[in-house]
């Protein structure tokens, strides 16, 4: 089965003749099950062919010398006590002299304050005084070992003295280091040559410990939250995200405005216009595209006339049935002035001819109408003025406001009037409100932007 | 082992044929690191044989002294390990525990237990380093111990003990994590930073597998059924026994013969070490994690199901199957079932109502008023007996809990389910991790494979814990999620930037045991 077969049981109209020699490449002749799917493809024909470039599995090498791997003993120079372990290696040269995961063992390099620079820089105005050089020391020696990662410090830390909270164990930690780099500091500056990334660090260790404890709060707080709260929250930020959104709206909306009110600057060069030649091939150019864009036109018009018959009858027959009701729509207008038109031979319409007075004409409850009626009967209340769906729920909900009820209860002809004039006050003045509510935000943002 | 010296691999490993010991209180799982599974698993358990002892001339087993472990070492002739020989019904021999909450309480057995792993992995234990997990809580005479015992007398050239939920830790791939691990004796949560865990956030409670299998053999006893174990069962005929007849009290025989060849005085602990492999099938296919909190009250929909005995006897389980298995997250339900009917309470059974130190009279479980507004928060408010923050030893991190502190704590204490010890780690947690521990919460143990018990611990933390976003991960493979604690260790003792932290026999002798357990085995 071709592809051929396929579109035409899915009943695919192919916009062309399919062209048989094309597809078929002279390279590569495919065969069996794969010929088969690719001719499934039809017309389809994938963007980018790839070619697979390696087998899936590689053929095993008998020919060439297995390579030799060796249990060896190595030695790991990160260790200070020479523990020999074995491990597999290949090739038969001597093993190398570094252990190859040697450069992995990295160590902080922190301050370490021994007792003499403790007496000498921390220990006078040590304002955290119930720290000794022992716990210090021993401070330092645990940061050292856990590479400064605090939570595990803090876990770790056991020495006999007061209790320590994280804060405190990092702040005599940053404090501390604080005085030694100073110190450090000093003796590089003596000798002329200060390093400003030094000056740097020494801010960087101010540590806050009150500010720290207070974000911890707030954070836990943050975490604490209840599922309501939560959702308030949420709810909260997608609104104000979309008043964000329509002021930004609003704003480039007004920018609009004003580019507009500007005189439009040009954006190209005008002087080759400036002379006749200029001005004749600009006219040239712009009839060119005119002329172009309606043979445009006409070829498609052409294409779907040159399309198959049976379309194009039934374009006919359709445009034949458009026209039918168009007529017959017609038709009414003109009848109906001959009806309406009242026959002199009447006497009933002589009788109204002469004129009445408007309390008669009240009283007989006849009414004259500038405005050609339809013909047959309708009820009055089919004539209330209405709104676009939006405008009328407003309406409504303002007439809700004022306790009138949506549609009067008694249908006289003075009520429908009185109505009408009611509702479209309604409306002019809810429009006026929608006018005053914008301008107002408008004049805010313009106020809160400067 | 493949790893190339010239080349490192993505994963930087490199195996020096390094032997991987986890033992857990149930099972001791041994095997190579850098392989995906242990190679022997067998039961932390060793038979005893008196009467073969009674008979001995002399007993020169224990004398190490003078003995030399590859020279002339031999197992004493009256002990029994591995599934294969263990589980041979022999007379007067007894089951006896090796290790207890995790740590290694019968070192002569574990010594046994450890020759016969390294036999039967044919390693050669003086070239080869050992691996070792252990608890967090382990104490620091245990691991002076395991260093004297490997380094002086097998005399491996290196041995390290790794934290065990660190190893899971590294078997799950998240270094920043809750490690839940729901196993036999012990469940722990273990919050886990950079792959070090967090000794003094640490909690644990005894309700693991072995409180669910306290609770089924209760459930036959109150039925008056005698378990018989397989061994002891010759032929049989399929008997049911359905929930209708229990409540009509109808009494059902099992029909059965005993088998002739099964030696006299068999004794009581080897018949319920091999009940408990009824209460583990039980385990595995009938009990199931109810969605919601059963309270006393409510009356919940419950498909019954049959498990058959080695007897021949078909039990059919309703809402036992849903209440024994939610007794995990819920034990109040079944330790107060206890105090009302002391008579279900078996004479081994450890005394489940209690934590190591607390009283029963004076524990206060049935206090269930909290305070109206404090009710959302019960589980960060109150005290547990069960379940308190365990410090090693070994690090000594105990100076913040005063010790008057904790057993005046355990007066008024409340016994913690799953999901409230999980809740009270995390919430004692500093915030800056909490986020990112509660985002990492890895379920391992073989007891977390009774089904529902991630499901049910997701919406339980969920619902306590709306701030923060939950997720629990738990291997899908059965084996990887009973074994991660030795898959862990395997991972890690067989990169090539862990050799540097063996301790080797040098090292010990001089810096000294004391500093190596606080300062290498972090
Ligand atoms: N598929 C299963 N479903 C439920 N429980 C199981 C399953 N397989 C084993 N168990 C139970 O899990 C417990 C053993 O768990 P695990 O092997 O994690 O414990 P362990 O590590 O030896 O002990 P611990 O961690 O307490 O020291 C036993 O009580 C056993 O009966
Ligand atoms: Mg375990």
């Amino acid at each position: 089965m071709s592809s051929h077969d396929i579109l035409d049981v899915f009943n695919v109209q192919r916009s062309e003749p399919p062209k048989k020699k094309k597809k078929i490449e002279p390279k590569k002749q495919l065969s069996g099950i794969n010929r088969e799917l690719y001719q499934l493809l039809g017309e389809n024909t994938p963007a980018l062919h790839l070619k697979p470039t390696s087998k899936f599995r590689k053929r095993l090498d008998t020919n060439s010398k297995a390579a030799a791997w060796r249990w060896v003993k190595f030695k790991n120079n990160s260790r200070d006590d020479g523990l020999q372990l074995s491990h597999w290696m290949k090739g038969i040269g001597p093993s190398p002299e570094k252990y190859q995961f040697e450069q992995y063992n990295q160590k902080l390099k922190l301050p370490d304050p021994d007792d003499v620079t403790y007496e000498r820089l921390i220990k006078e105005n040590d304002e955290e005084n119930d720290w000794t050089c022992e716990e210090t020391k021993y401070l330092f020696k645990m940061c050292k070992l856990y590479d400064l990662r605090w939570i595990i410090i803090n876990d770790r830390y056991n020495y006999q003295g007061p209790a320590r909270s994280l804060e405190d164990l990092k702040q005599r930690f940053y404090s501390v280091c604080q005085k030694i780099l100073i110190d450090e500091n000093k003796i590089l500056k003596e000798a002329g040559i200060l390093d400003e990334n030094k000056t740097k660090l020494i801010d960087a260790l101010n540590f806050d410990k009150s500010k720290e404890i207070d974000r911890k709060k707030y954070l836990e707080r943050l975490l604490g939250r209840s599922p309501a709260e939560i959702a308030e929250e949420e709810s909260l930020v997608i609104e104000a995200r979309r008043f964000e959104q329509a002021a930004q709206k609003m704003l480039a909306e007004r920018a609009a405005l004003l580019h507009l009110l500007d005189s439009p600057a040009s954006t190209a060069n005008i002087s080759q216009y400036s002379n006749s030649q200029g001005l004749a091939q600009l006219y040239n150019s712009l009839m060119f595209t005119d002329k172009s864009k309606k043979r445009k036109q006409e070829q498609d018009t052409a294409v779907t006339s040159s399309a198959g018959m049976a379309t194009d009858s039934k374009k006919l027959n359709k445009k034949q049935q458009q026209q039918q009701p168009q007529q017959s729509q017609q038709q009414p207008e003109i009848i109906s002035p001959q009806q309406t038109t009242p026959q002199p031979e009447n006497p009933v319409a002589q009788l109204l001819s002469k004129k009445l007075t408007a309390q008669e004409e009240a009283a007989y409850g006849l009414s004259y109408h500038a405005e050609r009626l339809q013909p047959g009967v309708h009820l009055r209340s089919s004539k209330i003025a209405s709104y676009k769906p939006s405008v009328q729920t407003k309406v409504n909900s303002t007439l809700n406001e004022l306790g009138i009820p949506n549609r009067p209860a008694m249908i006289s002809k003075k009520i429908v009037e009185r109505f009408d004039i009611l509702t479209d006050a309604i409306t002019t003045l809810l429009e006026t409100k929608k006018q005053i509510d914008s301008i107002e935000t408008e004049q805010n943002l313009v106020w809160n932007s400067q | 082992m493949s790893a190339t010296t010239n080349a490192p691999q993505v994963y930087g490993g490199d195996e020096v044929g390094a032997v991987v010991l986890d033992a857990g209180s149930f099972s001791t799982r041994a095997g190579y690191a850098g392989e995906d599974s242990p190679r022997y698993v067998i039961p932390s358990y060793y038979g005893y044989n008196e009467q073969k002892k009674g008979d001995l001339v002399e007993d020169t087993a224990l004398d190490y002294a003078s003995i030399t472990y590859k020279t002339n070492y031999k197992r004493r002739e009256y002990t029994y390990f591995g599934d294969e020989s263990i589980h041979v019904p022999r007379s007067q021999t007894q089951i006896k525990p090796i290790i207890h909450d995790e740590i290694i309480e019968d070192w002569d057995a574990a010594i046994e237990m450890f020759d016969y792993l390294f036999n039967n992995l044919n390693a050669d234990i003086e070239e080869q380093p050992v691996f070792m997990t252990e608890p967090v809580w382990n104490t620091k005479v245990n691991k002076l111990k395991s260093l004297e015992v490997f380094l002086e007398f097998f005399k491996t050239p290196g041995f390290y003990l790794g934290k065990a939920p660190s190893c899971t830790a590294f078997a799950a791939g998240r270094p920043n994590s809750l490690i839940v691990d729901i196993g036999h004796n012990v469940t722990s949560v273990t919050p886990v930073l950079d792959g070090m865990c967090l000794s003094k956030n640490t909690m644990k409670t005894h309700y693991g597998g072995g409180f669910l299998d306290a609770q089924l053999r209760c459930s036959f006893m109150q039925r008056g059924i005698d378990l018989i174990p397989r061994f002891q069962i010759n032929s049989r005929t399929f008997t049911k026994y359905s929930l209708e007849q229990l409540q009509a009290k109808q009494k059902v025989e099992p029909q059965f013969q005993t088998s002739s060849l099964v030696p006299e005085n068999i004794t009581e602990s080897f018949k319920e070490f091999e009940n408990q492999r009824i209460y583990n099938e039980m385990k595995e296919s009938l009990i199931v994690v109810p969605e919601t909190p059963i309270s006393d009250s409510s009356k919940f929909d419950y498909q019954s199901r049959y498990f058959e005995l080695p007897n021949g006897l078909q039990v059919e389980f309703g809402d036992e199957r849903y209440n024994i298995a939610n007794s995990l997250f819920e034990p109040t339900n079944f330790i107060n079932f206890w105090k009302k009917h002391p008579e279900y309470h078996h004479d081994d059974d450890f005394d489940w109502s209690t934590g190591e130190n607390g009283e029963l009279d004076e524990l206060d479980i049935n206090n269930d008023y909290v305070p109206l507004k404090r009710g959302k928060k019960k589980e960060d408010t109150a005290e547990y007996s069960e379940g308190g923050p365990v410090a090693s030893d070994g690090t000594g991190t105990n100076n913040n809990n005063k010790p008057s502190n904790s057993s005046a704590a355990s007066k008024n204490a409340k016994v913690a389910g799953l999901s409230s010890l999980i809740n009270k780690t995390i919430s004692a947690l500093d915030v800056d991790i909490r986020q990112q521990v509660a985002h990492n919460i890895v379920v391992t143990g073989a007891t977390s494979l009774v089904p529902g018990l991630t499901d049910r611990l997701f919406k339980d933390l969920g619902d306590t814990n709306p701030g923060l976003k939950i997720r629990i991960h738990a291997s899908g493979n059965t084996s990887e999620r009973k074994y991660q604690n030795w898959i862990g260790g395997s991972i890690l003792s067989s990169l090539g930037i862990f050799h540097q932290l063996w301790v080797s026999k040098q090292e010990y002798e001089e810096v000294g045991g004391e500093r190596l357990i606080t300062e290498r085995f972090r």
